[in-house]
């Protein structure tokens, strides 16, 4: 199957190169509307092109408008999230040296303001510059207006509204954990709507539109709307508990998989195609040049959402995931790079000729920086996903300031490009201050430096001390705290980065809202166009061209390229029995393990402890034996976590006493001095709602958990003589605790952690 | 352009060194160096002397060649006219053929939407062949580790590093004789001894049991009584295996067994001191055995505290 999977990717993109090398576009019938750039070719165009039109039909121009409303909405909806985003991560930067500004309470914790971040930045900032983005170009590249103007408001409203909800539950702990996959149920369903409306309004114009072929950027547009609608859904699949509790319905290593599935096409699906495509229409209306190639735009297209979407296990290597699909994912990681390069040469090809404008011009300057940002990230992708670099990388920050090169530097600087060139034509006005706007940019590009390179030397600095060992054999830093305290100054660095990049932005805002009060703005822009003409059959067309004619055809292709990645990994690791091999003494979660494990999920504890030991010496002398497959079965989801800030806790079941975890929890630095952990003591006071534990239960049941049957209606007494056993314990070292505590419960959990392969071990020799 | 040409030069070259990268081949590499003896040193200079020495005629005699050509072309003007291969080679497979700004109207295609205009021009040559090489990689990449099975998996690798430490183990165990544990443990009231020590529980047992051994958390550490032993070997021993069902917890995964005797025998230091907030005593009063009086104690490290 592997094989064969392989064979038609290189014989697909063997094709494509097979047919640019022979393709030659013949191309005479399509009407040649070249609106060119000033009004008096435009004109003279217009009128050769109804020369030429009227001895085959006798077409009329047709008189319609574009609406401004809605960008100028989604531009300020940008702008307003993208510095709460900003100023979030800003936070939790910070709290990544002084513990202190977790605030003393649980819903600004660095576990929930992380994902509140991510969200933010993603959904929020990015995801709103997108719609503003599509809802400017889309109709005029289809010379016909958005398809239903109360859908676009709907899904503006509706945006907004899922994102104001996430600003709610993420601080209250509501999540699913699963990296940018966060949100509860309700509102999972509620994208998918939204979603939806976005996709519909998009095919409507599609249908109603002017213009007989799609140019490239709405290739991308209508990839990213199928393939982010087949990620989510597939993603968020859970059974719900509550109202704002589900259990994912895939368990362990299949929920890895299908999580790195989504997540790292999330990145590339919704940071980086949908942008493609507005660098495709920005790009070359700010340089005021011709795309550098067509041909390069086909080639790059295909093959990037053709590989893309299989290269997620490299978010997993070294992990219990099956050898093959992390190798398979390497391999397509690897072939990624010109694809995604395919895109900044196009980009910075197409400013041949126009550089002298980019010394001048901030738009361009943001969009150069943007797009060389682009060329870095994903030249340091395939770098990063090859097993020997990726050993050293993953769970350090290397990850983080490589995600920071992406998003700062493409899809923050490209948002801004798009905003500065955006604002003064729908006020139909200059920039307020293009001093300002440089300013901006210097600040901007100073922000990245500061942001990465700390970041980089820290990734380097704590990797070598995890690996280093002593000439006695053994770990020479073998107290993971040393190896943060080691990096604690390039973590205020990395903050001061964040903080000029703010400033940088909130500046922008200043001067568009400067801009905007000097200007009038243009509500209805009027445009005229010849209604879409009946094809006339031609022989020479080049394939593809005649693709670009059928969105409906090429939207069933496009999603064909992007599903075979995703069927041929996740499917064998959920159906094939040997890709996880089973073992007997692995058994569900006790009921307060359960709750426990809850606590840890909405703590966002996974945000810095991953529970996953790679099977490297340095790592099991640290952490103890090696994950395995077979012990993530009732994990749902599975909590490997992705990132080291502290030590993983795979192993930590019965490593520490119950007193000490009551202790470090409280105040992790009276047990660790130095910890950046931030203390949680309201977890000794705050009594857990326990009522639910019947309906979890019953859940897990409904999932193929072995609970013996009617064990929901015991499970509370199971819950209540466990809860006393830690508290007497917790006794005997003198900590009076009530056992209906939340703490009870995380010391249930903690200690449960990794320790039923220990009960197997004597039976296995 | 040159960038691209830089940055794609760079790529292969970082692609072809990948290997380098991989820690464990590191160590290998550093530790075989240490076992090789001076004979296959000399070999190894000598060889990597003779490739430096070609390496520097090839360059000498490219630069001669292309010394030799510039003239020829002086000479010959039939010859300059002719591009050099080195154009050739870069307009082939590096930079492809580009058109001039103004000509560009030539490979203008025939379509425009709102006012974006297209070019016919091919993908880079450079770009391509990178495509090429990385799906040949690829493919290299997943035969080996899957399908052919050459390239160790995971775990095998992981087994290698097992059986390349217990043979460092061994050689270890072989020089330093036998190593310190439970049994054999003696208290070492050197300075160096007790001032590692005294680091050693600054940074780790101070958190419970107080900086000055009054107790908190944990027991006081300076009175005679204790818990469970108050010899250097009971010491050692729990601080080696901690009393998890009491909240010590276990060091030997933290500490070497020389850093567990430094910190030991600067635990009785504390003996008979007193510490500013001290806790009430716990456990059986121990009675040191003659061998060992209480005077022997390292009066430099106690200087400040006056004993009882």
């Amino acid at each position: 199957m592997i094989g064969v999977s392989l064979t038609l990717a290189g014989g697909f993109l063997w094709l494509f190169f097979k047919a640019m090398k022979s393709g030659q576009f013949d191309d005479q019938h399509t009407p040649a509307i070249r609106i060119l750039f000033d009004q008096k070719t435009k004109i003279k165009r217009t009128k050769n092109h109804l020369k030429k039109r009227s001895d085959m039909s006798g077409t009329t121009l047709e008189k319609f408008s574009y609406d401004n409303k809605i960008v100028k909405f989604f531009g300020a909806a940008t702008m307003i999230w993208g510095l709460a985003g900003m100023l979030i991560g800003l936070l939790a930067a910070t709290q990544l040296f002084l513990p202190e500004a977790n605030l003393g309470n649980p819903y600004t914790t660095f576990g929930r303001i992380r994902p509140l971040h991510t969200n933010a930045v993603i959904f929020a900032f990015v995801g709103n510059a997108i719609f503003a983005g599509v809802y400017y170009s889309m109709p005029r590249l289809l010379k016909a207006p958005m398809w239903n103007k109360t859908l676009s408001w709907i899904h503006f409203w509706g945006w907004q509204a899922i994102i104001l909800s996430a600003v709610i539950t993420l601080p209250l702990g509501l999540t699913s954990s699963k990296e940018y996959a966060e949100l509860e149920w309700p509102i999972d369903i509620a994208i998918t709507i939204i979603w939806v409306a976005f996709g519909a309004n998009m095919i409507g114009t599609l249908i109603k539109r002017r213009e007989k072929h799609m140019y490239v950027a709405i290739w991308f547009y209508l990839a990213s709307f199928v393939t982010v609608a087949v990620l989510h859904i597939f993603n968020s699949l859970a059974l719900p508990v509550s109202l704002f509790k589900s259990y994912s319905v895939y368990a362990g290593v299949q929920d890895a998989l299908v999580q790195w599935w989504y997540g790292h096409n999330a990145v590339a699906f919704f940071l980086t195609t949908p942008f493609l495509g507005l660098m495709y229409y920005f790009l070359p209306k700010a340089a005021n040049r011709p795309i550098f190639s067509y041909k390069l735009s086909i080639v790059h297209f295909w093959s990037l959402i053709f590989l893309y979407i299989w290269a997620g296990p490299h978010h997993l290597l070294y992990t219990a995931l099956p050898e093959w699909a992390q190798v398979l994912g390497v391999a397509f990681s690897i072939m990624l790079l010109a694809p995604s390069w395919g895109g900044m040469v196009n980009g910075l090809l197409t400013l041949r000729g126009a550089w002298d404008k980019v010394r001048v011009d901030p738009v361009l300057k943001f969009m150069v920086v943007a797009v060389t940002a682009y060329g870095m990230a994903t030249f340091e992708g395939p770098l990063l996903s090859i097993k020997s670099v990726n050993a050293i990388a993953h769970y350090t920050d290397w990850i983080i300031a490589h995600v920071h090169i992406g998003g700062l530097g493409w899809n923050g600087f490209l948002t801004f490009s798009m905003l500065y060139w955006l604002w003064p034509r729908m006020w139909r006005t200059t920039l307020y201050s293009t001093k300002l706007a440089n300013t901006h940019f210097w600040l901007g590009t100073l922000g990245i430096l500061f942001y990465a390179l700390p970041l980089y030397v820290a990734a380097l600095t704590q990797s070598l001390m995890w690996k280093e060992f002593a000439d006695t054999g053994r770990l020479a830093y073998p107290n993971f705290l040393e190896t943060v305290i080691q990096i604690v100054p390039m973590y205020m660095l990395r903050a001061f980065g964040g903080l000029l990049y703010l400033s940088g932005a909130i500046m922008m805002v200043y001067n568009l809202v400067k801009t905007a009060a000097a200007g009038s703005f243009l509500e209805e822009e009027e445009d005229e166009a010849p209604a879409l003409a009946k094809h006339v059959p031609d022989n020479k067309e080049f394939w593809h061209r005649a693709w670009e004619r059928k969105p409906v055809f090429f939207t069933i292709l496009a999603t064909i390229a992007i599903l075979i990645g995703g069927i041929v990994e996740i499917i064998p690791t959920i159906l094939v029995k040997s890709n996880i091999p089973t073992i007997s003494s692995v058994q569900p979660y006790t009921p307060l393990e359960l709750q426990g494990r809850d606590l840890y999920i909405s703590n966002g504890c996974v945000g810095c402890h991953s529970q996953m030991i790679r099977p490297f010496r340095f790592e099991t002398e640290r952490y103890g034996e090696y994950s395995k497959a077979g012990e993530f079965v009732y994990d749902r989801p599975f909590l490997w976590g992705s990132k080291r800030t502290g030590p993983d806790l795979h192993r930590v079941g019965g490593k520490y006493p119950d007193s000490w975890h009551y202790h470090h929890m409280v105040d992790p630095r009276s047990m660790s001095p130095g910890s950046l952990m931030p203390p949680y003591p309201w977890m000794t006071t705050n009594v857990m709602d326990h009522s639910n534990i019947e309906a979890k239960i019953r859940t897990m049941q409904k999932l193929g958990v072995p609970y013996p049957e009617g064990y929901d209606v015991k499970a509370i007494e199971d819950l209540q003589s466990q809860a006393q056993m830690i508290a007497n314990n917790l006794k005997e070292s003198g900590i009076e605790v009530l056992p209906d505590t939340e703490i009870i419960a995380l010391i249930a959990y903690l200690q449960r952690l990794g320790t039923d392969i220990k009960k197997a071990a004597p039976e296995n020799e | 352009m040159k960038t691209f040409k830089l940055i794609g030069v760079t790529l292969m070259c970082l692609l072809m060194a990948v290997p380098g990268f991989s820690q464990e081949t590191e160590t290998s590499f550093a530790s075989q160096m240490q076992q090789m003896d001076s004979n296959t040193l000399l070999l190894l200079a000598i060889i990597v002397v003779v490739l430096l020495v070609i390496v520097i005629i090839i360059g000498v005699m490219v630069y001669m060649l292309s010394f030799l050509m510039t003239l020829l072309r002086k000479e010959n003007p039939a010859l300059e006219e002719e591009p050099s291969w080195w154009e050739t080679f870069k307009t082939k497979y590096v930079v492809g053929k580009f058109k001039p700004i103004e000509e560009e109207k030539d490979i203008q295609l025939n379509h425009s939407y709102d006012g974006i205009v297209e070019l016919d021009n091919f993908m880079p040559p450079w770009l391509k062949y990178v495509f090429y090489l990385t799906i040949f990689s690829a493919v290299v990449y997943f035969l080996n580790y899957s399908v052919l099975g050459i390239g160790m998996t995971q775990i095998e690798e992981y087994e290698a590093s097992l059986e390349q430490a217990a043979i460092e183990e061994e050689a270890r165990g072989a020089m330093m004789l036998t190593s310190i544990d439970e049994t054999n443990v003696e208290e070492d009231t050197s300075t160096p001894a007790l001032a590692a020590g005294k680091e050693l529980f600054t940074g780790n047992c101070a958190a419970c049991h107080a900086m000055d051994g009054g107790g908190g958390v944990g027991p006081n550490l300076t009175d005679d009584y204790w818990l469970h032993g108050g010899d250097i070997k009971s010491v050692f021993k729990v601080v080696k295996y901690g009393v998890i069902e009491k909240g010590m917890i276990p060091w030997q995964d933290q500490l070497g067994p020389e850093e567990m005797q430094q910190v030991s025998s600067y635990i009785l230091s504390l003996q008979g001191t007193s510490p500013a907030n001290p806790k009430d005593p716990q456990g059986e009063k121990y009675e040191p055995a003659i061998e060992k009086p209480i005077d022997a104690l390292g009066d430099e490290e106690l200087g400040e505290v006056p004993a009882e």
